[in-house]
């Protein structure tokens, strides 16, 4: 008979015999030989089920891990992508409550450095200008690499007319100062040599004429 | 007149953001994100949710001073239209169609509208539609 209190530490099955024992007995790697729990199928029926139990159990710890790493993982992720964002800065609007993510507007801004010849952006900051009379000023900060074959501030100047250009006519961004820090040297653009009267057509990489 | 709700406000906002032109999307904020992230392991309904769309902010300070809404949105680079016009045409449609839903519900509270530019797309050169 079955007992019938739920905090029962153990069960009777209906054949007599305790559940506790006859799990033992099946997990047990070298059983001794018995008749009954060979032949019960009351015992049959309770080692299966926790038999299933087990593999299921098994299962889900093997999952659990996996399922909380990726949920961490995922997590992070949002997080880091959220951190990436950077600083919120004003647009140039006097009157409306109006702002962009510095990643945003870095991005155009690195875009219009790289269009300069011999020239290669690298980072690009941007905060609120300290020292600015309007409220909406934002000072960048740009790190580049850059050819030696003109002279540097010469270079600079015209990415700094770039960038500028760019946060004014792309963006809409009160730019008050642009920093450059060139931190490397580039080699030079390379500018194909023009073709002299009566020269072939410049070859394919396989060795063929280009056409058109 | 039917009950002013938080979700229904934020979704007329929602609506007037993506119609903006050059709007090419919102972006869920961290507690949207977050929330999503970890929804398989809390219960289906939590506050927050009701507070937040895909990058729709709302809240009603008490003491009268109003909605504040906070939209983020993904922004195309279009012909004649810098990020900042783009954004300004957002920020009135939004304010525009969230004052028009107040009033459908017989409101009349100030309304804050900030519009934050996360994500800019420029068409390759000769290509801006």
């Amino acid at each position: 008979m079955a007992v019938d209190h739920p905090l029962s530490p153990d069960e009777e099955l209906t054949c007599g015999r305790l559940l506790s024992q006859v799990w033992d007995q099946a997990l047990n790697p070298a059983p001794a030989e018995d008749p009954h729990t060979m032949t019960c199928p009351s015992c049959h029926e309770a080692i299966a089920s926790l038999a299933a139990l087990k593999a299921a159990t098994r299962a889900l710890r093997g999952q659990a891990p996996t399922y909380l790493q990726s949920l961490a993982h995922g997590v992070m992720n949002i997080v880091r992508s959220e951190a990436r964002l950077g600083r919120l800065l004003p647009l140039a609007d006097p009157v409306l409550d109006l702002r962009i993510a510095e990643s945003a507007a870095a991005k155009v801004l690195r875009q219009a450095a790289d269009n300069v010849p011999g020239v290669r952006a690298a980072a690009c900051r941007l905060a609120p200008a300290d020292n600015s009379d309007a409220a909406d000023g934002v000072a960048v900060a740009l790190t580049l690499a850059a050819s030696l074959d003109r002279p540097l501030p010469e270079r600079t100047d015209e990415v700094r007319r770039a960038v500028i250009h760019a946060a004014e006519r792309t963006i809409g961004l009160h730019v008050t100062a642009v920093d450059i820090t060139v931190i490397e040297a580039l080699d030079p653009p390379h500018t194909p040599d023009p073709p002299s009267p009566g020269s072939a057509p410049p070859e394919t990489r396989d060795g063929r004429p280009r056409h058109g | 007149m039917a009950a002013l709700g938080t979700a229904d406000l934020i979704t007329a906002a929602e609506r007037a953001a993506l119609a903006t032109p050059g709007v090419t999307g919102l972006q869920p904020f961290l507690a949207r994100r977050l929330t999503e992230a970890v929804s398989p392991v809390l219960p289906p309904t939590i506050p927050e949710r009701a507070q937040t769309s895909a990058g729709v902010r709302a809240e009603h300070a008490p003491g009268g001073s109003g909605w504040s809404i906070e939209v983020r949105c993904m922004v195309m680079v279009t012909e004649g239209h810098r990020v900042l016009d783009t954004a300004r045409i957002a920020h009135d449609q939004i304010q525009s169609a969230v004052q028009a839903h107040l009033a459908e519900h017989g409101a009349q509270d100030p309304v804050t509208v900030t519009v934050t530019v996360t994500r800019i797309t420029v068409p390759p050169a000769g290509r801006v539609p």
